[in-house]
């Protein structure tokens, strides 16, 4: 400390006749300290407030002429002053206890309360100072561990490992036991959920039309029925008259977690807050390399729509990612339920993507699939991404500032199922490639029955590229000139979707199957920024390469999935040119090409048996392998990924004729 | 180009949609950046762990949520608490042990010890030597003597 700050108690008296020094120093640390401040209000150093609250100047030098400084204030350290030494003596206290630095971790959600709150009865803010309060008391006589760090540690391990409510009083209650007696541990579930209650974050629940048409929220909040198919909100039930009586229980309830306080929170830990930062400035080795995903066009084309929300490192990309599950296993029940999950893209690559920073956001109620109805139901999520555009409050530990914190959309990743009800365009049919539209040349094969891009790709090449004139090899006596087909941008995917006409039957639009193939318009696109983007969706890679690898595998090895079929050799009759692969006289298959001998098949799988990888790289692959039937059973999609990036550029070389 | 070779191999049947994407994959990656942030393997562990918190079967979306709402505070506090509290801390993947090392020699500074006790074993002639000429051609202390 340079200066002896002695003057900030001796000056001041209880009945106001401070003297000269202190009112002059007095006024300089007000003005030092509002200068600082970006937003006008400081921590309030009176003896009342003792730093807990934000107040403005005039409040400020009232309280400090009536209350004086709180005792022990000589570092102003929650006013832009460091306290010599003190990180030293903090990670000290870390090594043997964690209940030090509970008091750190009430300390950085402070700010958030009393910037929603001046005024100190509220509930959150009562609920804080038992926090507090708790924080300090230990659990009995003998120990250092405080009730709100036993609690939460405790709820961690349960968190962890799914323990059940009824095993966690068990565990309790056994503790209680052994513990010496006058102690104060919560009794159960319920007293502890109470203890750690303003540390939570709570959620909404929404009520939803029985077969998922509308919401009930806003506007319609209120409705008894659902406007659209007529059907009550609540459950009825016939009562002791034989009347039928509504009860106000609702059929179904969406249950929203609200992003906004999540993504809050994200800056009110240091360390996170200094990891949301990351994607402008954190350290990439070769700046040739794209390692994140800041790096790449998508990301960018959002800069140069918006330069100013690019400005601010500390504004929040978000993708959103949709799948439906089964929570009583894969083949119990029919029973879906669509979780939504938001993710941050600021975090470093060590971060990003990690289970802890990835949000559930919508639970979107089963039993069935909701279909198209699913845009319903992200309708709360959607008008808080508008909010959060023009921006909230926040406050930043890292940097110690009120800022305004804004989040924007960057894309959204789902399987191919999933893809067609968020984003509108059907997977199905004959126009089931989102990117090329309407100009594509599959077809429908006669004996299969099934849609195939067979010969669609030549287009890709180079203009004088052999394969384009090669009337053998593809599709017999075809030549390709035409050139691929344009990838539409987003602004040309909003135009073509605001041209959207319904038919006369009002199901479906103008023209689908035939020039689009758009059920439904996603929500998204009402935020401003949407017509911005380059990568609106994305095709998800793992289900990708799971499907290739497998239809690869089976056509090689000839097991039950190859699509080498008898209809499949009577189309390639029918449009290629190969005559050593079409049936025989006798209607039997001459062996393909491509097709591994039975001696090869049994030679290759006695080798995946006997391969290996270092540890943590891929599942024990050699499970799948069954030599006693011959066939690989039971992968999973991970599995595939191996086979595909290093297993299968090997396992076929040397059974294969060498014109593959 | 790989997959207009494949097409000379592979029959119709086998472009089905799922292998035509693969058309537009490197697209989204020249755009959208390593495949590791848009594709779905987070999510599916995400929602394996979701399944383990179903614990009432008959009220699975609530379940959910309540036990979400309670890992997300166990996250929030766990970075306060010192390392060896912390549950969520990345355990080691060695076995390590309070065992003094064998030598002051740099090769027999490891970390980890073996896992079962140890069993006597005869070197022949030749494994002793390749062992010894192992041990001198890794040791820093006899880097002086080979220049």
């Amino acid at each position: 400390m340079a200066e002896d700050r002695a003057w900030m108690y001796n000056g001041w008296s209880r009945n106001g006749r401070h003297s000269d020094e202190w009112v002059a120093k007095t006024k300089d640390f007000v003005d030092h300290v509002f200068a600082l401040s970006l937003t006008g209000t400081v921590r309030c150093p009176c003896r009342r407030h003792e730093n807990s609250i934000f107040l403005n100047k005039e409040r400020v030098s009232l309280d400090l002429c009536q209350f004086g400084f709180m005792p022990g204030y000589e570092v102003w350290e929650h006013h832009g002053e460091v306290v010599p030494n003190r990180n030293v003596e903090e990670e000290e206290n870390n090594d043997w206890a964690g209940d030090d630095a509970m008091h750190e971790m009430l300390d950085s959600l402070r700010p958030e309360l009393n910037l929603s709150s001046e005024d100190p009865a509220t509930p959150e803010v009562s609920r804080f100072f038992k926090l507090l309060k708790d924080s300090e008391e230990p659990l009995h006589e003998h120990t250092d561990v405080s009730i709100l760090a036993f609690v939460t540690r405790l709820m961690a391990i349960k968190s962890k490992y799914f323990f059940s409510n009824n095993c966690y009083n068990e565990i309790l209650k056994l503790l209680g036991d052994v513990l010496p007696k006058p102690n104060k541990l919560p009794k159960d579930m319920y007293q502890s959920k109470t203890i750690i209650k303003g540390l939570g974050m709570d959620y909404e629940k929404i009520d939803v039309c029985k077969n998922n048409c509308m919401l009930f929220m806003k506007e319609h909040a209120e409705e008894k029925k659902c406007l659209k198919c007529g059907q009550s909100r609540f459950v009825e039930v016939v009562n002791d008259e034989g009347e039928k009586v509504m009860t106000d229980v609702a059929h179904k309830q969406l249950r929203y977690l609200p992003l906004t306080p999540r993504v809050k929170r994200m800056f009110l830990s240091k360390k996170t807050a200094m990891h949301m930062r990351w994607h402008k400035e954190g350290v990439r080795d070769n700046d040739d390399l794209i390692v994140h995903p800041s790096d790449g066009d998508a990301w960018k084309a959002l800069d140069t729509f918006d330069p100013e929300f690019a400005a601010d490192p500390r504004n929040v990309r978000i993708g959103l990612a949709t799948d439906g599950f089964t929570p009583f296993g894969q083949m119990a029940s029919s029973y879906s339920c669509w979780p939504v999950f938001v993710i941050p893209y600021n975090l470093p690559p060590s971060l990003c993507m990690k289970y802890e920073f990835i949000f559930l956001c919508l639970i979107i109620p089963g039993p069935d699939y909701p279909g198209k109805n699913l845009n319903v139901m992200l309708k709360p999520l959607i008008e808080e991404l508008k909010e959060l555009w023009k921006g909230v409050e926040a406050y930043d530990v890292f940097t110690k500032q009120i800022f305004k914190l804004r989040v924007a959309y960057l894309w959204s990743v789902h399987d191919f199922m999933a893809y067609a009800i968020f984003t509108g365009w059907s997977t199905h049919g004959r126009l089931t490639c989102p990117y090329c539209g309407s100009d594509t040349d599959c077809f429908c094969l006669a004996h299969g029955g099934k849609i195939t891009y067979f010969d669609c790709h030549r287009r890709w090449l180079p203009r004088k590229h052999p394969f384009r004139s090669d009337k053998k090899n593809f599709i017999k006596n075809t030549v390709v000139t035409k050139g691929p087909p344009k990838r539409l941008n987003a602004a040309e995917i909003y135009a073509q979707l605001n041209n959207l006409v319904l038919n006369e039957k009002g199901d479906k639009y103008e023209g689908f199957g035939v020039d689009h193939n758009w059920t439904h318009i996603c929500g998204l696109w009402e935020l401003p920024y949407m017509s911005s983007l380059i990568l609106v969706h994305n095709i998800d890679v793992m289900h990708q390469e799971s499907n290739v690898a497998e239809a690869l595998i089976h056509t090689c090895m000839h097991f039950d999935k190859t699509k080498d079929n008898l209809k499949a050799r009577r189309d390639l009759a029918m449009l290629c040119d190969r005559p050593t692969q079409v049936l025989n006289d006798n209607g039997r298959p001459p062996r393909a090409l491509f097709c591994l001998t039975s001696k090869d098949k049994i030679e290759v799988m006695r080798w995946m048996k006997k391969i290996k990888f270092p540890d943590g790289y891929a599942a024990g692959l050699k499970r799948a392998v069954n030599l006693k039937t011959g066939k690989l059973t039971g992968l999973k999609s991970h599995d595939f990924h191996i086979l595909m990036e290093r297993i299968i550029p090997v396992m076929f070389r040397g059974y294969m004729p060498d014109a593959m | 180009m790989l997959l207009c070779k494949l097409e000379k191999i592979f029959p119709p049947g086998f472009f089905n949609p799922m292998e035509h994407l693969l058309i537009h994959i490197p697209y989204e990656a020249k755009v959208g950046g390593p495949v590791q942030y848009r594709w779905m393997y987070h999510i599916e562990r995400a929602l394996k762990n979701l399944r383990g918190m179903v614990r009432n079967k008959a009220r699975v979306e609530g379940c959910i949520a309540e036990a979400f709402l309670l890992k997300e505070v166990s996250y929030f506090t766990s970075v306060y608490f010192a390392e060896e509290h912390n549950v969520y801390a990345a355990t080691m993947r060695y076995n390590v042990d309070e065992e003094p090392p064998v030598s002051d020699l740099n090769i027999f500074q490891w970390r980890g010890t073996s896992t079962s006790k140890g069993t006597f074993y005869h070197l022949s002639m030749d494994e002793r030597m390749s062992a010894l000429l192992y041990m001198y051609s890794n040791m820093e202390e006899m880097e002086p003597y080979f220049m």
